[in-house]
């Protein structure tokens, strides 16, 4: 019964959307400048612009006007008009489609297929016609995965050609692409203007695309526009404007073409400018200064990353540590920094820099140990940063490590001139542009003077000007004697340094079965003629409860021996994923509501009894809820312990001190509190763990009529649950790192909540944006691509729920020991 | 639509900054129940009713998102998807912890509503915080695993005592320094509450 044949709908030309500025402008709330004025543009359809121009200039709010995202009165002030297809940009929102720079923050969902559908689903395109074009989209954009694959476990590139997927699936007429590579490495880089060209190809649609590297897509566009200053400073054709304003845009920061080289000339010429050094220490060059054996790597025993990793890090020079993407770099940098414990093997730092004798293992020392002999700079800065003002910021290390306040005060002078920080040292350094916030994280390691300063990814996503910067400055630091360790993927980086270089590819071996971390593993192409089961969830089959992961194994009911299997599938917990996830919440409040008015043994015991036998239909392993109870274990005790000195006394007293009085009340309330904690808590920890987020959304929305934005906003923001236990555990590391790892657990934890509210609010930020520009909160109807319902299965749950507090409160009733609030 | 055609209609932002939001709070629920939970339980069963005093930064949702977003229903919104994702990556409270954070959340709620969703101040923030706290008292005297009306008239006393200081100073105090701190960074520059802080820049 497919509803579609074979590859009937291509991505259908779509007609390129014109573009028409005159004297446009906008002024954010909240600043004095214009962050754009006097804009006069006419893109024609089908036309391919590049825009060009420094950081801050107004790019992002050309392309943010463009897409309609700017906001309304109270986000800012416009000026002249701004039109596509002679229709404002938020009313012409299902026409535009906007990819932008971060891979993390455009990923709307948790599965792949349902993340394509999203854009379509607020559209409110017809069911049957969203898969069809979810599966072109992938397919265009060479995504050959599951549909139910989960974004989470997708690279950089990956993710950004999901994003241009899911815009592509709402056929938009305008495409937006603002740096949508500047985060990837070269190979995501080559993907996703790969998969750009493609979708052009294919749909004819007008393309505006803001990069600070020309070569990325020097030879897919017509023309290119030039912002400087909050205004169009140039247009033209690609060669004419690099002709006529190279210099300037050299300035600005932009990569021309073939810049990659000239560059590493620039920087080399730069150092002879530079003062005369100290020159390496008295140790010597040969000398390792850090260095792992036999080193297993990886953030759980059970996941190791890579094995049997040898390497020496040589005392005073640079090290570049190279290699593909999921090789393991970055763990390993934090391996031999002493942040992340090695899971076997051996990490030693030089005997003369231990704080004490034969304490070699920097994961053995105290954060504050680590300031001033190794340090680390983290790929996103914002991670690193715990101050309100640059100054603090650089002030903080050299302060933990006890310097005093004079000394300190001059370092800090000198590094805020030398990394061209001074106008903003008493700004908020998460306001600083990307370019300042590395180059601070940068000097936040530096001013401690660390023997030895690991660095991921310094130049990711930098422009020219910030690069050139960097270099400089590492070099300087090299002369000075201290070793500089960079993972990187940038070729120009690595030559410019001019030191060592090791492919960890070289080094150790993969234990994982899967050997090199290549891309796309080869899985058959998503087609919608001999669509297997992993995409059977798709809407093909209407009665299928297709919210759900395919369950291939749920055999047709006529099979012989259907109904031994049947019990079989039952106790596999089979049974339960059938019921729909509101459902099932429903019945865990059904279950465990009633039980709360009565505090007495018996309906607790009964209780408890009869949920300790429906947990074989779960479907989860005895082993499993036994450690997701041990809180209960720990709860329950401590709960009856409170009921049992300060119930409310009654019958014979046995004890008395102060406020606390043990009493025949007082004793059975306690015994009956330690089993009702248990069954209180016992199914919800069974049952939550199996529930999908999706499927509870669509089931929010579709079954209770929930309203959708709301929904949809949660189901957002749960996805990124995963993300903010990560960061936390970032946090922790950079906090380590930077001398102030080792104060109190409640003040951590303060300060660990603080910065963990930063990032998920810059999160949210670009969240919106992308749902926003999918058409999420548009006023027309919407559709849900994956349909929830309710049914037998359904019932059969509910009653047992019901039937669970039936029986023990009557039992309770019965035999009279029915106690409300145990009175 | 994008447009805020009204001070307290809510926006796309708004949306998605609540329940990102909430989803950040549920984190920080499930560090500190593993910080501050145990020391709950403890400090409960070992004295009457003092282990209230550490209780405030399960109060900490609906004081973020009432004095962020600003809109009605915020404080209740963030609370409950907050408690609902704790629940979820396993609290040892079960359903009940859902039904406390919507009694929470109201708490909050109604103090911002008093004061027509136009004062966000500290003395604001402080009542909202002590609201959550009365409400979380009084649903925790006849709810939850362990209903404190069983147990003595000093017990309760003390312990509606201490959600109240919790209530004022982790909740309203800290949610308050949250918040400003955040429009520091420029984290809200989206908001009028990140707007008030930094000023024209």
């Amino acid at each position: 019964m497919t509803l579609h044949s074979p590859r009937l709908p291509e991505v259908r030309a779509v007609p390129g959307v014109r573009v028409r500025a005159r004297g446009w402008g906008w002024r954010h709330a909240g600043r004095r400048a214009w962050a754009l004025r006097d804009v006069n543009l006419d893109i024609a359809p089908g036309e391919r612009v590049l825009v060009l121009g420094a950081s801050g200039a107004g790019k992002s709010t050309l392309m943010g006007g463009l897409a309609g995202l700017l906001g309304g009165e109270d986000e800012g002030e416009s000026l002249g008009e701004l039109t596509l297809d002679d229709r404002l940009p938020h009313a012409a929102r299902e026409r535009v489609g906007l990819v932008m720079q971060d891979p993390e923050a455009q990923v709307v969902l948790a599965r792949l297929g349902d993340d394509v559908a999203f854009g379509c689903e607020n559209l409110g395109v017809p069911r049957e016609e969203i898969w069809v074009r979810v599966r072109d989209a992938l397919d265009a954009v060479g995504l050959h995965l599951p549909l139910d694959h989960p974004t989470s476990k997708l690279s950089g590139g990956q993710k950004q050609r999901l994003a241009l997927a899911s815009v592509l699936a709402m056929r938009p007429g305008l495409l937006l692409l603002d740096e949508p590579t500047a985060n990837l490495d070269p190979h995501g880089v080559d993907e996703v203007r790969a998969a750009a060209e493609r979708v052009l190809e294919r749909t004819g649609a007008t393309l505006v695309v803001v990069e600070h590297r020309v070569d990325v897509w020097a030879d897919l566009v017509d023309r290119c526009v030039v912002i400087l200053d909050g205004t169009i400073a140039a247009d033209g054709p690609l060669d004419e404007v690099l002709r006529d304003q190279g210099g300037q845009l050299r300035a600005a920061g932009i990569w021309l073409p073939g810049d990659d080289v000239g560059v590493v000339e620039e920087a080399h010429a730069r150092m002879t400018m530079q003062p005369a050094a100290a020159g390496p220490t008295a140790a010597g060059s040969d000398a390792v200064v850090l260095s792992g054996r036999d080193l297993t790597i990886g953030y759980e025993q059970s996941r190791p990353v890579r094995a049997g990793i040898d390497i020496d890090i040589p005392r005073g020079a640079s090290t570049c540590i190279v290699g593909d993407n999921g090789l393991g770099k970055s763990t390993l940098a934090l391996t031999l920094v002493g942040l992340l414990p090695q899971l076997a093997g051996q990490v030693r730092v030089a005997e003369d820099l231990a704080p004490a004798p034969g304490r070699t293992d920097p994961h053995a020392w105290s954060s504050r140990e680590l300031l001033g002999r190794v340090s680390m700079v983290f790929q996103e800065p914002e991670y690193q940063f715990v101050s309100r003002t640059v100054r603090e910021e650089l002030e903080l290390g050299p302060r933990a490590a006890g310097t005093p306040a004079e000394e300190t005060a001059t370092q800090v002078d000198r590094f805020l001139r030398l990394l061209a920080l001074d106008d903003v040292a008493l700004a908020n350094p998460m306001t600083l542009s990307g370019g300042e916030k590395r180059r601070l994280s940068v000097a936040t390691a530096l001013i401690c003077a660390p023997e030895v300063v690991v660095l991921d990814e310094p130049t990711f996503g930098q422009d020219r000007t910030t690069w050139l910067e960097l270099v400089g400055i590492l070099r300087d630091a090299v002369t000075r004697g201290t070793t500089i360790v960079s993972i990187t993927h940038d070729r120009s980086f690595v030559v410019a340094m001019d030191g060592h270089v090791i492919d960890l590819a070289d080094l150790g071996w993969d234990p994982r079965t899967r050997t090199a971390a290549g891309d796309d593993p080869p899985v058959h192409p998503v087609s919608a003629a001999d669509d297997p089961a992993p995409s059977g969830r798709v809407a093909d089959d209407p009665v299928q409860p297709s919210g759900f992961v395919p369950r291939t194994a749920s055999s047709t009911p006529d099979a012989p021996g259907a109904a031994r299997s049947r019990w079989q599938a039952a106790l596999r917990g089979e049974l339960l994923q059938r019921v729909n996830p509101v459902v099932q919440f429903l019945g865990l409040v059904a279950m465990t509501t009633p039980l709360m008015i009565s505090i007495d043994v018996l309906s607790a015991s009964i209780a408890l009894v009869l949920e300790l036998l429906l947990l074989p239909l779960v479907g989860i392993s005895p082993r499993q809820v036994a450690l997701r109870m041990v809180p209960l274990f720990v709860g329950a005790p401590l709960a009856a312990l409170s009921m049992l000195l300060y119930a409310s006394p009654g019958g014979q007293v046995y004890w008395q001190f102060g406020p606390a009085i043990i009493s025949e009340n007082s004793v059975t309330l306690s015994v009956a509190i330690l089993v009702r904690v248990l069954a209180l808590g016992l199914p919800a920890i069974a049952v939550l763990s199996r529930i999908d987020p999706t499927d509870m959304a669509d089931g929010l929305s579709q079954v209770l009529h929930l309203p959708a934005r709301p929904v949809l906003a949660s189901l957002a923001g749960v996805r990124m649950a995963g993300l903010m236990v990560g960061d936390w555990q970032a946090l922790r590391r950079a906090r380590r790192v930077r001398g102030i790892g080792d104060g109190n657990r409640v003040a951590a934890f303060i300060a660990g909540a603080f910065a963990l509210l930063v990032l998920a609010l810059r999160r949210s930020a670009k969240l919106s944006l992308t749902m926003e520009a999918r058409g999420f909160g548009a006023e027309m109807p919407r559709t849900w691509a994956r349909p929830s319902h309710v049914g037998v299965a359904d019932l059969v749950m509910m009653m047992i729920c019901v039937a669970v507090p039936v029986l023990a409160l009557g039992a309770a009733v019965h035999w009279g020991v029915f106690q409300p609030l145990g009175r | 639509m994008s447009e805020s055609n009204g001070r307290l209609q809510w926006r796309v932002v708004d949306m998605v900054t609540a329940a990102i939001l909430g989803v950040a709070c549920g984190v920080i629920f499930l560090v500190w129940n593993q910080v501050g939970g145990a020391a709950y339980s403890v400090i409960d069963a070992a004295t009457p009713g003092f282990g209230g005093l550490v209780a405030g930064i399960w109060l900490l949702g609906g004081v973020l998102g009432g004095l962020v977003i600003r809109k009605p229903g915020a404080a209740v919104f963030v609370e409950v998807l907050a408690a609902v994702v704790s629940m979820a990556l396993g609290s040892q409270w079960g359903i009940s912890t859902v039904y406390s954070g919507i009694v929470q959340g109201l708490g909050a709620e109604l103090v911002f509503l008093i004061f027509g969703y136009r004062k966000f101040n500290l003395p604001v923030a402080m009542l909202a915080g002590a609201g959550a706290g009365v409400a979380a008292w009084v649903f925790e005297g006849f709810f939850g695993s362990s209903p404190n009306f069983a147990k003595t008239l000093t017990f309760n006393l003390i312990y509606l005592s201490t959600m109240i200081v919790t209530g004022l100073v982790l909740a309203g105090l800290v949610g308050w320094l949250l918040v400003r701190g955040l429009a520091q960074t420029g984290a809200l520059d989206r908001f009028a509450a990140g707007r008030e802080i930094r000023g024209r820049v």
